[in-house]
């Protein structure tokens, strides 16, 4: 700590060693102990933290604002419905890849469950001979059925 | 709830904790309002910038990050930012109307002449921006250098000028008043090199 230093750190942060920097402050308290100018500046500063003092504007009630901050934010509050429309409706026309993939949702349902119906699960001679019966609509295949 | 602490009161806040919330409100709400009113110079604007700041916290919690900051310092750094808004938006919006009406007058000019000088509030409204934040974080709010330097966003050096230049032209303004209270002209003590 010099005096320069010293000089800087009371034009900035006045003469209340509290407000000075953490790490300097024991030394800028004992350099200031033992300096006739250190002390001087300090005087000066001291004068306009005074002036600094009465600056003491009328508060609103906080009780007041508090309550006002609280049903703001109750009034806003979203439902899990606002939510999804929100997210599936969305303002910004950069994520308009929300609606389209909601929107292609049944068709991707659809091909899985295509997938997963085996084709061999419907095949069955008999039933196949029937549908072509019952198709052509012959007396053939009412006597065919009944020896079924 | 009251005895948890901050961290997890935030953590709390962020999984949707009304609790949280209003305990929050009670540990930080008058610390940012007084700020904010130092700021603003009047209690009416405060209230709305106030409220604001607190909504922000309400919907914006999940983009606070604990660990890289105390939330007072998050808090504060919001009510700054919308506070220079709100003085950019009053310059843009007086200087609109004036030029209609007048061809140009400075307000600014008109303020100083139709107010006393040696009045703190009016120098200390009549500041830049930048100085008066600094100069309510540091002096009125008691936050450290290091989180006034991240509110504003620049070096702890960068701050100390600011703060510099701030306190020299508020006692300039002042110096009407002070003159009545000091012995001789007002400037600072000699140096010995």
């Amino acid at each position: 700590m010099n005096l320069d230093r010293f000089s800087k750190i009371v034009a900035a942060y006045g003469a209340r060693a509290d407000a000075w920097p953490v790490e300097e402050r024991d030394d800028a308290i004992n350099f200031m102990q033992s300096n006739a100018e250190a002390q001087e500046l300090l005087q000066y500063e001291r004068v306009l933290d005074q002036q600094l003092e009465t600056f003491d504007p009328a508060y609103i009630n906080i009780g007041t604002l508090k309550s006002r901050i609280v049903a703001t934010v109750k009034n806003n509050q979203k439902t899990l419905l606002d939510v999804l429309l929100a997210w599936f409706l969305p303002e910004n026309p950069l994520q308009l890849w929300r609606p389209a993939l909601a929107a292609s949702f049944p068709l991707v349902i659809g091909i899985l469950v295509g997938m997963n119906i085996e084709v061999s699960q419907l095949e069955s001679n008999d039933s196949w001979d029937e549908e072509f019966c019952i198709m052509a609509l012959t007396v053939d295949c009412v006597e065919f059925i009944d020896e079924q | 709830m009251s005895g948890n602490t901050e961290e997890e009161l935030i953590s709390q806040l962020q999984n949707g904790s009304a609790r949280a919330y209003q305990q929050l409100l009670d540990n930080h709400l008058a610390s940012v309002n007084r700020y904010v009113v130092r700021m603003m110079g009047n209690a009416s604007d405060a209230e709305d910038i106030t409220q604001e700041v607190f909504l922000r916290l309400w919907y914006k919690a999940s983009n606070f990050n604990p660990k890289l900051a105390k939330l007072s310092t998050w808090l504060h750094q919001i009510a700054h930012n919308l506070c220079i808004d709100h003085f950019r938006r009053q310059v843009r919006e007086t200087e609109s109307k004036l030029d209609e009406l007048t061809g140009g007058i400075d307000p600014e000019g008109v303020l100083i002449q139709n107010r006393r000088k040696s009045d703190i509030k009016t120098a200390i409204r009549l500041l830049p921006e930048r100085q008066r934040s600094a100069i309510v974080m540091c002096h009125y709010q008691g936050l450290s250098n290091r989180e006034a330097a991240v509110i504003l966003d620049i070096s702890v050096d960068a701050l100390e000028s600011l703060l510099s230049r701030g306190r020299k032209k508020l006692r300039n303004l002042l110096q009407d008043g002070l003159q009545g209270s000091v012995q001789g002209p007002v400037q600072a003590p000699g140096r010995g090199t």
